[in-house]
């Protein structure tokens, strides 16, 4: 067997490092006083004070927002992944006479800040009473989302050979079976790539799920966060505490998952 | 193939409406309805009157417990027993600041419209969004004798009253007195008679390997402008004056420069290594932990000095209070809460709560929880509160013997010039730019409102 450089060894290392210096920070972080996180932030706490979990729950509800952060980006990603991996497919394989209008108008909203719809979006949630659910910002989520993820798709569907599916007709496959059989698994790279794209806008969201939202039953993590700064009284402390505990479950479950996760992500890639 | 083809534009056509119908929804236009979830109603059926608030008063802030009690309390006295709230939280005043102004430009404002600053109390009157408390003021003396005129006039917009404020902005230099022992320099008993003073005991605090000021230039540069303000108004009567006009667009003046040019100094000579590019919480730490001698910053900050979380044990009694040199003092009034209601009997009892909240009773028990300054000019301190929070009494004390009271820039300087001035400090900090450049560049960015 042929033994890995030491090269390739420290490469992983540096990358190793650099994936898990920021949790560890964090971590430290939250076990240190007001005092100590000011005064240095590479410290180590002269006792850790695990006080400060205590203090993260009583200034915030950040399990019912993390909870609400779940469903909300989780349905967002389901909605944005299930409609751009139809609607760049057909975009990506068939001619129609408004498919350059319409990719156009999916480049055009990507154009739009957030600021300058808020307004009309403010008042159109309120008129459907989509206002303060989680309905109405999984909605906005895939509305953010889906011109981005539209193009991450048509490029990728772009480079998938047309002999697949020409043999998969030949062999007597109907549309959907030819999509859903050969082509999805395939996709699944591209797919795994808006998956990722959609989690990181979404999960740090914090603009619209303020303005559109009233209460807790559909608030996220970002505004719970919120809650352990003000002017002259951040409770940094408090603030790494609910940090940890909102981005714990997301690592547990990776680790638990990570092989489930990882073929997910590989296996289409290799059966082209 | 023709089935194929058939299958493929039936799932092109739903799939692609659908997802444009998703990712345009948002620039939709359409005129509003139906009245958001701030919206006015009323009366409910027991009986009561549900007030909708937005409180920015919650978790972490400084006062999140006195609001918490205010809110309960009213509820307990004769006007409140009928009332009850719906509270909508939003965590600091930035994020609150944002969302009343989408309520301003389009929605429906609370019931009770507690203040964030930021210019909303003008937004918000000249929407037409907020009512007309003169009335209310003219029909009690006894309740428009709490409020001093600048108090008044600083909520009045076109000839209205809209805002009832709570408190005054005061803020002063806290000092070391270990420091300053240590350094062999009696403290003045209310300020350095001049800056020249002030400098001499930098320089001496400097020799004793003392940092003399604590400053900061990110966010907001909060301290630095503190100091900045101070040296502006305290060195003539023009620069008093200057100081004490609101949203001034012209930067280019011989008191501002100077002053500049001593906050340069200051900068680069006699605070902490990492005040350029710094916050506040750092820098306060620094003071904290004994290592700056004076730091400017108001009462808000005296409970920090008993929080053994912020400051070492028995930091407390190791502080001081002393006026800007001259005799300096900032003194802002504060924007005051607002109505929202549109119905007659939340307008009664949105109106109650803010008399309420500005009772002396109320007033005291908001300075002994949070330090926040009484609004009326004439309240009686209580011996008990000399006795529990003498670092207070001290401020009181002093505070009544500024000769010079300014304006601060928060208060009264555009927001887009206070952005500029904390982006352009590192810069004069770094020598990169003249005190003549940074005055033009804050009068540039004035211009533009």
């Amino acid at each position: 067997m042929k033994r890995k450089p030491a090269l390739a060894y420290a490469a992983m290392a540096v990358m190793a490092l650099i994936s898990i210096a920021p949790l560890a920070w964090v971590f430290i972080s939250s076990l240190k006083s007001y005092s100590e996180i000011n005064s240095s932030a590479f410290s180590l706490p002269a006792r850790p004070r695990f006080d400060n979990y205590v203090s993260a729950f009583r200034h915030a509800p950040i399990l019912r927002y993390f909870a609400n952060s779940v469903v909300i980006v989780g349905a967002g990603i389901a909605l944005t992944v299930t409609l751009v991996a139809m609607s760049a497919y057909a975009a990506a394989r068939f001619r129609f006479r408004a498919k350059p209008v319409i990719i156009a108008l999916f480049a055009v909203s990507l154009l739009l800040p957030a600021q300058s719809i808020t307004q009309p979006l403010f008042a159109l949630y309120t008129a459907l009473n989509l206002f303060d659910t989680k309905a109405g910002l999984v909605l906005v989520y895939a509305a953010m989302g889906i011109p981005i993820a539209f193009f991450v798709m048509y490029g990728y569907y772009a480079t998938l050979p047309l002999a697949l599916e020409e043999s998969a007709y030949i062999d007597g496959a109907g549309f959907f079976k030819t999509f859903t059989r050969i082509i999805l698994p395939m996709a699944k790279p591209g797919l795994a790539t808006v998956v990722i794209l959609q989690f990181t806008d979404t999960w740090n969201e914090f603009y619209y799920a303020l303005m559109l939202t009233s209460g807790n039953r559909a608030r996220t993590v970002p505004i719970a966060l919120n809650y352990y700064m003000s002017a002259f009284a951040n409770n940094y402390s408090a603030l790494f505490a609910a940090v940890v505990v909102t981005v714990a479950p997301t690592i547990v479950f990776f680790v638990v998952m990570q092989r489930q996760v990882i073929d997910g992500l590989t296996s289409g890639a290799v059966k082209g | 193939m023709t089935r194929h083809k058939k299958a493929a534009t039936a799932m092109a056509a739903v799939t692609l409406a659908a997802a444009m119908l998703l990712s345009l929804c948002s620039c939709a236009s359409v005129s509003p309805s139906k009245q958001p979830a701030t919206a006015s109603g009323t009366k409910d059926t027991d009986g009561k009157v549900t007030l909708n608030v937005i409180n920015y008063h919650v978790g972490v802030d400084y006062a999140a417990d006195y609001y918490k009690y205010l809110f309960e309390s009213f509820l307990e006295t004769e006007a409140g027993k009928n009332v009850r709230f719906n509270f909508e939280e939003i965590p600091t005043t930035d994020a609150f600041n944002q969302k009343i102004k989408l309520l301003i430009s389009g929605g429906t404002l609370p019931d009770i419209v507690l203040n964030g600053g930021n210019n909303i109390t003008e937004l918000a009157a000249r929407a037409g969004k907020v009512r007309d408390l003169t009335p209310y003021f003219d029909a009690d003396p006894a309740w428009r004798a709490l409020f001093d005129d600048r108090s008044i006039e600083f909520n009045t917009v076109d000839g209205k009253i809209y805002g009832v404020p709570v408190s005054k902005e005061i803020s002063y230099i806290y000092y070391n007195k270990e420091l300053f022992a240590r350094a062999g320099i009696e403290p003045p008993e209310t300020a350095f008679e001049s800056w020249d003073e002030f400098f001499k005991a930098c320089e001496t605090f400097k020799a004793a390997g003392i940092t003399p000021v604590g400053m900061d230039t990110a966010d907001s540069g909060w301290l630095s402008n503190l100091w900045l303000c101070g040296l502006i108004a305290t060195q003539s009567k023009a620069g008093e004056t200057w100081m004490n006009t609101e949203f001034p667009t012209n930067f280019n003046i011989p008191q501002v420069q100077s002053a500049v040019a001593q906050l340069q100094r200051m900068l680069s000579q006699y605070t902490t290594a990492d005040a350029v590019g710094g916050r506040y919480d750092p820098m306060a730490t620094h003071f904290f932990n004994g290592e700056v001698a004076m730091f400017p910053n108001g009462p808000w900050m005296i409970p920090d000095f008993r929080n053994t979380e912020k400051a070492p044990e028995g930091f407390y009694n190791k502080v001081g209070v002393m006026l800007l040199p001259g005799g300096g003092m900032s003194l802002v009034p504060t924007p005051g809460d607002m109505v929202g209601a549109t119905d007659p009997k939340k307008i009664e009892a949105a109106v109650a709560f803010l008399k309420y909240s500005t009772t002396v009773e109320n007033q005291l028990l908001a300075l002994e929880m949070t330090g926040l300054q009484p609004v009326s000019p004439h309240i009686t301190i209580p011996a008990r509160l000399k006795n529990s929070d003498p670092l207070m009494a001290k401020v009181l004390d002093t505070a009544a013997r500024a000769k010079v009271t300014y304006g601060q820039n928060q208060a009264y300087w555009h927001q887009n010039v206070i952005d500029a001035f904390s982006t352009f400090l590192p810069e004069l900090a770094y020598f990169n730019i003249t005190p003549e450049q940074f005055c033009a560049r804050l009068t540039e960015a004035a211009l533009k409102n």
